[in-house]
């Protein structure tokens, strides 16, 4: 509800500080004893990824250096190896909290597993597959791969004989932690035996006796059946362990993230029209959330948050702004609390919170919403106390970001 | 027969064995690679000996795979599987398709091929000719996420050729019916990118399942031959004493 336009804010600057960008514009309201400020602000922590691989032979690299990383004696690293897709036959390497596997039901999906993989969802229910050999082309084919990066390979590493079968080749140990799944989802991942049987290595239940780790040696290359129960959202969790002459060097927890079904809105965002070619949606410096390639001090998530083109340098407006608004008391009607008023998306994977502070230095949370809360429309967040001359002053500001 | 003679006798023996040791390398029980390539306007096959990198390439007849007794599958029951050869619940000794200790780890390998090189980017590999113990066969598959077989070049039942995505490796179930030692005789072919008729290439390669291979007959003579010009020699050279 609009009370006093005078008091809303029709544009927000933008500005970097670091890693997040910040929005805001101060206002001196027209009464004496208020200063409020309306922010845009996108999370500055953690990234999100942006990179969805859909297509193309991918291999989650390991590498792994010796030496001395922020104090720890060794460092393993996970990267998205990729064999082809986007250069064209060359090798690239992808940073992995910078990737998601995106897994479509077209070439994704099966009708079911028929009662022959136990681990993977319920009789009758579809699954998600992405098949180790001969993937349509609509789905990326995901291995794994032990090629370690230029400057740090995995030969120092000791051999794990006991898991790989071999007792002369370096070896790392990928270790599967858990996973964060849609309510209720399986995650699997197995080989098919020359004959027909399952090879269980990694599943989120806890009753199938999956070993939870495998061996993978420096050099090798492996593909695996990966199974998915339910559409949505996957975080795996995995750690990677070896040592050096007997000695267990740090074990690094990554994450692998894949989204099965439908892409994210956001995603679907930024591939509709001419908004970015596949390589700019592959880079930070262009396609990313907080990229901003038409200076206009919007970065692309906002862009989106706010209805408005990443590619036009267009000014905010009072529809496409946060504004702040005075929000009357029914019961007083002298005495009216000032909000921060906004549109938000039906977008499940976008997180708003609103926050207010006295001096721009201390933020509080007021207000928050996300996933299956975000309504789509305009949101009213009211302060926490009513206007007055004597009342502190107050800010406001709104933080958009992605779902972690 | 005296010293001089028995030190000259095992030179020449040593000699002649490189030539048939060639044609004898044992692929290590690893990642290997069926290597098709296409190298100065030519297509080519090859064992590649993936590991360690960058690796190694030998021409076909240089080497071949060997597959150990204990390395077996029992014909799983089911008309999909007749592909194989192998009575139900029959043995197949297996290089099989995901890495197992003291086995080849046998793929198939064309990322050497840039891409648009060929036709759709596909060649086509077909199966010519195969010797092997008597009654043998042998079968190449892979199985899908739930189990079930798909044949992918056979000389039971299975596929004479297939096609092949160049740009690619993949692993394949290797399985054969019967010890022995067999001769898979394979030609790729391909149609270069604005071209019309197809480019290929032969090649012989070799799996010896629990043996290793036999020399050639051609082989077997030299070394009779030589043996005999030794045994000669050595006679004459007594009887002067």
């Amino acid at each position: 509800m609009k009370l006093n336009p005078r008091l809303s804010l029709p544009g927000a600057a933008m500005r970097g500080t670091g890693c997040s960008l910040q929005a805001a514009v101060a206002c001196r309201c027209l009464l004496p004893a208020w200063c409020l400020l309306a922010a845009w602000c996108l999370l500055p922590a953690p990234l999100p990824a942006q990179l969805y691989l859909n297509s193309g032979h991918i291999d989650l690299n390991v590498a792994f250096s010796a030496e001395k990383a922020g104090g720890e004696p060794a460092l393993f690293g996970l990267s998205a190896h990729h064999v082809s897709t986007l250069s064209g036959g060359a090798t690239v390497d992808e940073p992995i909290d910078h990737t998601v596997f995106f897994v479509p039901d077209s070439g994704g999906k099966f009708p079911s597993a028929g009662g022959i993989l136990p681990f993977l969802g319920k009789t009758g229910q579809p699954v998600w597959l992405i098949p180790s050999n001969n993937p349509p082309a609509s789905i990326p084919w995901v291995g794994m791969g032990g090629y370690g990066l230029a400057s740090s390979g995995l030969d120092a590493l000791d051999p794990i004989p006991e898991l790989t079968g071999n007792d002369t080749v370096p070896a790392v140990r990928v270790r599967f932690k858990g996973a964060i799944t849609p309510a209720g989802a399986d995650f699997a991942l197995w080989q098919t035996g020359s004959g027909g049987t399952p090879v269980l290595y990694f599943s989120n239940r806890p009753d199938t006796g999956a070993p939870q780790q495998f061996g993978l040696r420096s050099g090798q290359h492996i593909h695996f059946n990966w199974g998915f129960s339910l559409p949505g959202y996957y975080r795996l969790r995995l750690q990677l362990e070896g040592s050096l002459d007997g000695v267990p060097v740090a074990a690094r927890e990554v994450t692998v993230d894949f989204v099965i079904g439908e892409l994210p809105l956001y995603e679907q965002w930024r591939r509709t029209g001419s908004r970015f070619t596949d390589l700019e949606r592959a880079t930070r410096i262009v396609g990313g959330p907080l990229a901003d390639p038409d200076g206009d001090g919007r970065p692309n998530l906002l862009e989106y948050a706010c209805a408005t083109e990443p590619r036009v340098a267009d000014k905010p407006t009072a529809a496409n702004s946060a504004t702040l608004h005075l929000i009357p008391d029914p019961a007083k009607p002298a005495l009216a609390t000032p909000g921060l008023a906004f549109t938000r998306l039906a977008d499940p994977l976008l997180v708003y919170r609103v926050e207010t502070s006295p001096d721009l230095a201390s933020w509080s949370e007021t207000w928050s919403s996300t996933r299956e809360n975000n309504q789509a429309g305009w949101v009213t967040v009211p302060g926490t106390a009513p206007l007055s001359a004597t009342a502190p002053r107050s800010f406001f500001r709104l933080r958009i970001g992605l779902v972690e | 027969m005296n010293t001089k003679y028995r030190i000259l006798g095992s030179a020449g023996a040593l000699a002649f064995i490189p030539a048939l040791a060639l044609a004898q390398l044992q692929l290590p029980a690893d990642h290997v690679d069926f290597g098709i390539g296409f190298e100065a306007g030519a297509l080519e096959l090859h064992w590649h000996v993936e590991e360690p990198e960058p690796g190694i390439e030998y021409t076909p007849d240089e080497a071949y795979a060997f597959i150990p007794l204990s390395s077996t599958l029992l014909r799983p029951s089911g008309a999909q599987w007749d592909f194989t050869g192998a009575p139900d619940g029959g043995t197949l000794y297996l290089a099989p398709a995901s890495a197992a200790a003291e086995v080849i780890f046998l793929g198939i390998g064309s990322h050497e091929i840039s891409p648009a090189t060929f036709v759709d980017n596909q060649v086509t590999l077909q199966l010519k000719a195969f010797t092997g113990p008597q009654g043998a066969s042998f079968a190449r598959w892979q199985t899908d996420p739930f189990g079930a077989p798909t044949a992918a070049l056979g000389t039971a039942s299975g596929p004479a050729s297939f096609n092949l995505t160049t740009g690619g490796h993949g692993h394949y179930n290797w399985g054969f019916t019967a010890p022995g030692f067999y001769e898979l005789t394979f030609t790729v072919s391909g149609t270069l990118t604005g071209e019309t008729q197809p480019i290929t290439d032969t090649g012989t390669f070799r799996f010896g399942v629990g043996t290793t291979p036999i020399p050639e007959p051609s082989a077997f003579a030299g070394l009779t031959g030589l043996g005999a010009l030794f045994l000669t020699a050595l006679r004459r050279r007594s009887q002067r004493h």
